[in-house]
């Protein structure tokens, strides 16, 4: 009875034209004419946005209200009647647009958004088809805005949609309104060139040509594009997206408004990364090795010949001397087929993917934990939380649409936000920051997230907030965790983090009184050196606080790439078959026999860096690498170069020529994201299809075509009709990655396997994961810590290949705290020289607080100096390779020029 | 001449009188918020303020005590009095003198306000170009601070309150109130979509109330006497003095405070000391430049807030312009339109859209190009900018228009006629050179 009354009093029932409609309190009243299926005509209306009324397209009568009100921002009201249509409505719209048309140029022939502009739609369809407007019409200079963006203001109805989702949505805020009246226009408060995210959302929402792309200006009218919607290959937030095209050219990428996981938001990799797939230098057909060159050849030859290379060393040295690495940017279609291709046709167990950069420390960490290594909590959790922590993670940086709901939640929605990191606030970058929104900003220094999340338990336990239920059910885990937390000196802890207890009791306190709460972990955690403990760890603190299983609660790891989970667990990986069954489990191997009526090789394989190792020693004889470049990823320390040398047949299968290119005997040309259909896992589990935008170009083949190719050359079938039928047969093989629907959350905990960790798993390590370990001892050679950090603009290989990319400013800097900067009479702009026991780089400086005193940034993927800075160190027990920080000295090689000036 | 007991204006015309903290306090002041704190809660002087029938002096005459009514009770929201003293209305200039002569009479005017809402805090917000004024306020305010009357437990009571001056940056726009919100927050002055309001959601999203500061300075009088005395001057509906900002072409031009009710021709001819020799009034700005034109036939419209309606514009700012016959109307309303065309934000499409047009056209008009059919367009463009905006600018922009269209259409015409200002060279002519935007 309650909840019914509580339903009808949630519900307000209105009139518009002439008809009830019903819909919820506080619905607005464009929205609630939507759903009685009237449209509103509006230009500065937007779902996405915080109604700001300014374009007065939407008004229409409200029977009792002395004036037309703004149906945009007016909330229904029990009984109300209302006219979307009468005579004064339409008078009012039809004044509106005359006001609108009259300073536009209509150039709509020669503007990109002729076509599909809402002004064009609207004109159509309610102003008479002359002027009235006989004055000069204002006018602007041409100016671009930025190196991305053409701003044609003319065009601008001032609607202040870019403004808003540049602050509302991005938290960039680089976009405002500049001078008054009619010559208002779009632009920083300040005229300086545009150093935002370049996310392209303001293009994308702006209803009119006032915005637009110059990827491609001029270059279509948007009716000739053919629009194929597929998944986003740039990291694993997973984001849906179009692929827009003209003659099998890419001509720009767009998203729907609320479209897939990322609701029609993208980033810059999403929205102007594309260019890479039209580039020139792609492999466009298969390359053999022929007196030291590489020359072209056809698929016929280079099939047959290294399907006999493979041939013959699995028939001299056994199928343990071939080994695998394929990219985890592949489709799951394609990880798929690349390891039953490995294990069957091969013989080999030595199958690795790009996952072992990261993801495998999580699996590893999470597995017996909660039976996964998904997020626990969906991307709408995060939406709703209370609060958040984020640890380890520059949001922005590496997973851009997390990134934007965790602001929403903090900025919107008021969310408590914890972030634990080595980055600082930097208030005023037009690049947001998560630290710059959090309410308990527990910044670090390089590796001891550990401690901190070691703090964030202590003072959970001691501030008698661990979950009273699991106190009773787990009591053994309970008292053991707290004994050890206990174990811990609050002063041990706060010298190791460098923060005080109350401020670690403060966030731990806004995380345990948060009804939803979600933890976020990235690569600053699972790609350091002790990620497996910390990532136990701080799923104990979940567990602790009864934040693991609670709706609304969860622990979420992010991946770099779009598909780290996919690859883990289709079973690309030696210890995994697919399915996440470990291969030692004799049960599981039986049951993929019967699937594939072949057994996979038996016993341990090689992992990434195993394989490089065996190489090197000469027993790895040949590497099949597909998408990926260990050459280009990893540091000199890890002495690629050697093991790729001695290899006797080395296969590299890409869209392009990367660095091992240059050492292999046949290079095999594959198609891009864009051209072909498949599905992608997201970080949060999701198996999302995509579908074939474009014919790949010149010769180059899916993956999965050219393993079906090889495999038959080799005498060993594996035909599928089409990627449709290979993802079936995964799924069959593996149950768990069947998709259970779009509301169905695909990461939630294993109860059977919580159990098994609450009652002993737990005792895994225990000692080792709560125990601070040995401080780690400035060096007074090399006393900077530098942190190899993941840029917005750059994140591997293809998208470094973008060259629209290339052009967002201030990229590719080593980032230095002001006072360190002071300290060693630096300006931004300056040269200095980086060296650390591995060597030295020289780099250019830029100022930024983001960087904590005593510690330097540097983004990956543009220097190879400075990549090779850093020592290689390998986990032990999950093989993961830590390359991502080093000690080093800094120097000054030459100061801006500016300051040269100054100074003379 | 009628005189009238002066209130708001009595200290400052008091010979001597300097405006400091212990001059006000010689003559009677911060009794009023003494006895409040000691003697009254909150809820009482909202009451008191509602049975004086203080009405807004800001422009639009909202009832005060009403407004503050508004303001949501619940004790977890901080709350916010912002003191708008942005006063840029073109011919409106009594809250200056307010601040420059006798800072502390609107401070305890403030301090009662803030008292009433429950206000910690209280933002004056100056308009830009009174330099003089802000030093005035931050030096009273440091005074008052000094003394325990502005901080922490002002005047020894349990009560919080702290003043602080955040000066505009030379909009008009940052007058109309959730605009001056938005520059206080440190944003760009754009006036906000209503609902919600400010009582709900203002200052930092908090419940706020926007005062003016005549409206303020009228506070410590109504405690002090007491509501009825308040109530009994003026008018039943606009009870109260007011000061009027009389301009133009009379003798004495200057700030007089007077009644509510009395007629436009006493303020004119008997405090403002009539049109100057030799000369006849031609029309009337009655509230400032957002006001319908009156002509001589409205002298004896009386001026209080219903009466001015009435007869087709309004009380708005307290500024009247005065102007004679050397005045040409059409040059008037281009001026004025001049004006608000450079003081649209250009947020809202009408406003911004409509302002530009209206005036190239008066521009043309009054260049000697104007067309038959620009009247009627001048009509139909007014119409759809008036209550379709998302501030009143909208409806104020307009009014000059409109006026003159009304009472001095053959002006326009000859004009259109002509080809040229039928007056030749009169006071402000320019010549044609093309507009900005
Ligand atoms: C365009 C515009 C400009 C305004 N400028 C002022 C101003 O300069 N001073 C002022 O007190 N009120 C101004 N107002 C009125 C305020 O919005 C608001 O109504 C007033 O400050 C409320 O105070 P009151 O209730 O004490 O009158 C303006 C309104 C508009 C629409
Ligand atoms: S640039 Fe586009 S989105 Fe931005 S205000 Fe102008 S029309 Fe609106
Ligand atoms: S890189 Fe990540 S966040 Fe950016 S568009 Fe692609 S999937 Fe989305
Ligand atoms: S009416 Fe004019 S001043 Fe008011 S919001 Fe609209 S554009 Fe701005
Ligand atoms: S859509 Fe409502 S005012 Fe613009």
């Amino acid at each position: 009875m309650t909840t019914q009354t509580a339903v009808a009093t949630n519900k307000v029932t209105l009139t518009i034209n002439g008809q009830a409609v019903t819909v919820e309190k506080g619905t607005l009243l464009i929205e609630a004419a939507k759903q009685a299926g009237v449209d509103v005509p509006h230009f500065c209306y937007h779902p996405k946005l915080k109604p700001d009324a300014n374009c007065r397209m939407c008004l229409v009568e409200i029977e009792k209200a002395p004036k037309l009100q703004t149906s945009c921002n007016m909330p229904v009201a029990e009984g109300m009647v209302v006219h979307t249509d009468s005579p004064k409505v339409a008078e009012a719209r039809a004044g509106v647009l005359e006001f609108i048309l009259a300073n536009h140029p209509l150039d709509c022939p020669i503007c990109d958004k002729g076509g599909e502009c809402h002004l064009q739609d609207e004109a159509h369809a309610y102003t008479p088809n002359y002027s009235r407007f006989q004055e000069p019409k204002r006018f602007f200079e041409k100016e671009y805005f930025g190196p991305l963006i053409d701003k044609e203001m003319t065009r601008c109805v001032q609607c202040l949609r870019c403004v808003r989702y540049c602050d509302e949505i991005v938290d960039s805020r680089a976009l405002g309104s500049r001078d008054r009246g009619s010559l208002l226009q779009i632009g920083g408060l300040v005229n300086r060139e545009l150093d935002c995210e370049f996310c392209g959302g303001c293009i994308q929402i702006c209803p009119v040509g006032a915005l637009t792309s110059r990827v491609a200006m001029y270059d279509y009218r948007p009716w000739q594009l053919k629009k194929i919607e597929t998944i986003c290959p740039h990291c694993a937030d997973g984001c849906r997206l179009k692929v827009e095209s003209r003659d099998n050219v890419a001509l720009r990428i767009t998203s729907d408004a609320g479209r897939g996981r990322n609701a029609g938001d993208l980033c810059a990799k999403g929205y102007f990364g594309f260019d890479v797939i039209n580039r020139d230098d792609r492999l466009k057909k298969p390359l053999v090795r022929k007196a030291r060159t590489l020359v072209e050849t056809s698929w016929f030859e280079a099939t047959a010949l290294v399907a006999e290379r493979f041939a013959a060393i699995k028939a001299q040295h056994g199928g343990g001397a071939i080994g695998g690495i394929i990219s985890a940017h592949a489709s799951n279609e394609d990880l798929y087929l690349f390891q039953k291709f490995m294990r069957l046709v091969m013989g080999s167990p030595h199958v690795d993917s790009t996952a072992r950069y990261g993801h495998h420390n999580t699996i590893a960490a999470l597995r017996d934990v909660v039976g996964h290594g998904r997020m626990t909590a969906s991307y709408e959790d995060i939406d709703q939380a209370q609060a958040i922590v984020v640890i380890g993670a520059d949001l922005t940086e590496t997973n851009p649409i997390v990134g934007y709901r965790v602001k929403h939640a903090a900025r919107n929605r008021g969310a408590a936000l914890v972030t634990v990191g080595r980055y600082g606030a930097n208030h005023g970058s037009f690049v947001s920051n998560l630290v710059n929104r959090a309410t308990h900003a527990l910044t670090t220094a390089p590796g001891q997230e550990r401690a901190v999340v070691l703090g964030l338990i202590k003072a959970v336990v001691e501030s008698g907030r661990v979950e009273p239920a699991l106190a009773a059910a787990s009591p053994a885990y309970v008292r053991r965790l707290s004994a050890l937390a206990g174990r811990l000196a609050w002063a041990d802890l706060e010298a190791r983090a460098g923060l005080s207890r109350a401020a670690i009791e403060a966030a731990a306190a806004a995380y345990t009184g948060a009804e939803r709460a979600v933890i976020l972990f990235g690569r600053d955690v699972v790609r350091s050196s002790g990620a497996v403990d910390t990532i136990r760890l701080i799923a104990d603190l979940a567990i602790l606080a009864g934040k693991l299983t609670t709706p609304g609660c969860g622990v979420n790891p992010l991946c770099d790439e779009a598909n780290e989970q996919g690859a883990v667990e289709l079973g690309v990986a030696p210890e995994y078959l697919p399915g996440l069954i470990p291969v030692s489990d004799d049960a599981g191997r039986r049951r993929l026999a019967a699937a594939w009526k072949d057994e996979a090789p038996s016993g341990a394989g090689w992992t990434l860096m195993e394989m490089l190792d065996q190489a090197r020693a000469g027993r790895l004889k040949a590497l099949y690498l597909v998408g990926e470049d260990p050459l280009g990823d990893l540091p000199a320390s890890a002495k690629v170069r050697e093991a790729l040398g001695n290899l006797e047949l080395l296969v590299c299968q890409d869209a392009f020529r990367g660095p091992s290119a240059e050492l292999a005997h046949v290079c095999l040309p594959a198609a891009s994201f864009a051209e072909k259909e498949g599905s992608w896992t997201n970080h949060e589990g999701r198996v999302q299809k995509g579908k074939q935008a474009l014919d790949a170009v010149g010769e180059a083949e899916t993956d999965a075509a050219i393993f079906s190719e090889i495999a038959r050359a080799m005498g060993y079938p594996l035909d599928y009709a089409d990627p449709r039928e290979i993802l079936a047969e995964a799924v069959r093989v593996a149950p768990a990655l069947a998709t259970k629907g779009a509301s169905v959350h695909p990461g939630t905990v294993d109860p059977a396997t919580l159990a098994g960790y609450l009652s002993s798993g737990f005792e895994r390590d225990v000692e080792r994961r709560f125990a601070l370990g040995p401080a780690a001892k400035a060096s007074a050679e090399h006393p900077y810590r530098l942190t190899l950090i993941r840029s917005l603009f750059r994140s591997g290989a293809l998208t470094g290949r973008s060259a629209a990319l290339a052009k967002a400013p201030h990229q590719g800097t080593l980032l230095v705290h002001p006072d360190d900067a002071a300290a060693l009479g630096v300006a931004g702009g300056a040269t200095v020289r980086l060296r650390s026991a591995q060597g030295s780089a020289e780099v250019m400086v830029r100022i930024s607080p983001k960087a904590r005193p005593g510690q330097v940034l540097f983004p990956e993927h543009y220097a190879e100096a400075v990549r090779d800075l850093a020592p290689i160190d390998v986990d032990p027990a999950t093989k993961v390779p830590i390359f991502r920080e080093a000690s080093v000295a800094i120097e000054t090689v030459s100061q801006p020029m500016s300051r040269v000036r100054e100074m003379s | 001449m009628p005189t009238y007991e002066k209130i708001l204006l009595k200290n400052m015309d008091t010979p001597g009188y300097t405006g400091d903290l212990a001059a006000y306090e010689r003559a009677g002041g911060y009794q009023a918020i003494r006895k409040v704190l000691k003697e009254h809660k909150p809820e009482q002087v909202i009451e008191i303020v509602k049975k004086s029938g203080l009405r807004g002096r800001g422009g639009a005459g909202f009832p005060t005590g009403t407004k503050w009514s508004f303001i949501p009770k619940d004790p977890s929201r901080p709350k916010y009095l912002c003191v708008n003293a942005d006063e840029s209305e073109p011919g409106t200039f009594k809250d200056r003198q307010l601040i420059d002569r006798d800072p502390h009479q609107m401070l305890e005017g403030a301090l009662i306000a803030a008292y009433a809402i429950g206000a910690k805090v209280a933002y004056i917000y100056v308009r830009g170009e009174f330099a003089l004024g802000a030093q005035i306020l931050e030096r009273a305010i440091a005074e008052a601070r000094a003394r325990g009357y502005i901080g922490k437990h002002v005047f020894g009571s349990g009560v919080d309150i702290d003043v602080w001056v955040h000066r505009g940056a030379g909009a008009y726009i940052c007058g109309e109130e959730t605009a001056l919100l938005e520059s206080i927050e440190g944003k760009r002055g754009l006036p906000r979509a209503k609902p919600p309001f400010p009582a709900i959601n203002g200052l930092y999203q908090q419940p706020t109330v926007v005062n003016n500061v005549e409206t303020l300075a009228n506070l410590p009088h109504i405690i002090a006497r007491g509501p009825e005395w308040y109530a009994a001057i003026g008018t039943l509906k606009s009870p109260g003095m007011r000061i009027f900002s009389v301009s133009g072409h009379v003798k004495r031009p200057g700030n007089y405070e007077v009644p509510l009710g009395i007629p436009l021709r006493e303020l004119i001819d008997e405090h403002a000391g009539g049109v100057r020799d030799g000369h006849r009034i031609k029309a009337i700005i009655p509230g400032g430049a957002s006001a319908a034109f009156f002509t001589p036939e409205h002298l004896d419209v009386k001026l209080d807030f219903e009466s001015i309606a009435q007869a087709g514009s309004m009380l708005g700012s307290g500024g009247v312009t005065v102007m004679d016959e050397t005045v040409c109307m059409v040059w008037a309303a281009y001026n004025l339109m001049g004006f608000f065309h450079h003081e649209s934000c250009g947020k809202c499409t009408p406003c911004r859209e409509g302002s530009s047009w209206l005036h190239h056209i008066l521009h043309r008009i009054e260049h000697g190009e104007g067309r038959d059919e620009d009247l009627a367009q001048m009509e139909r463009l007014c119409g759809n900018i008036a209550g379709k905006t998302v501030c009143a600018f909208g409806d104020a922009e307009v009014a000059p228009v409109l006026s003159t269209l009304k009472h001095f259409r053959h002006e326009y015409e000859a004009h259109i006629r002509e080809r040229q200002c039928p007056m030749g060279e009169h006071v402000g002519a320019t010549h044609a050179s093309p507009l900005p935007g």
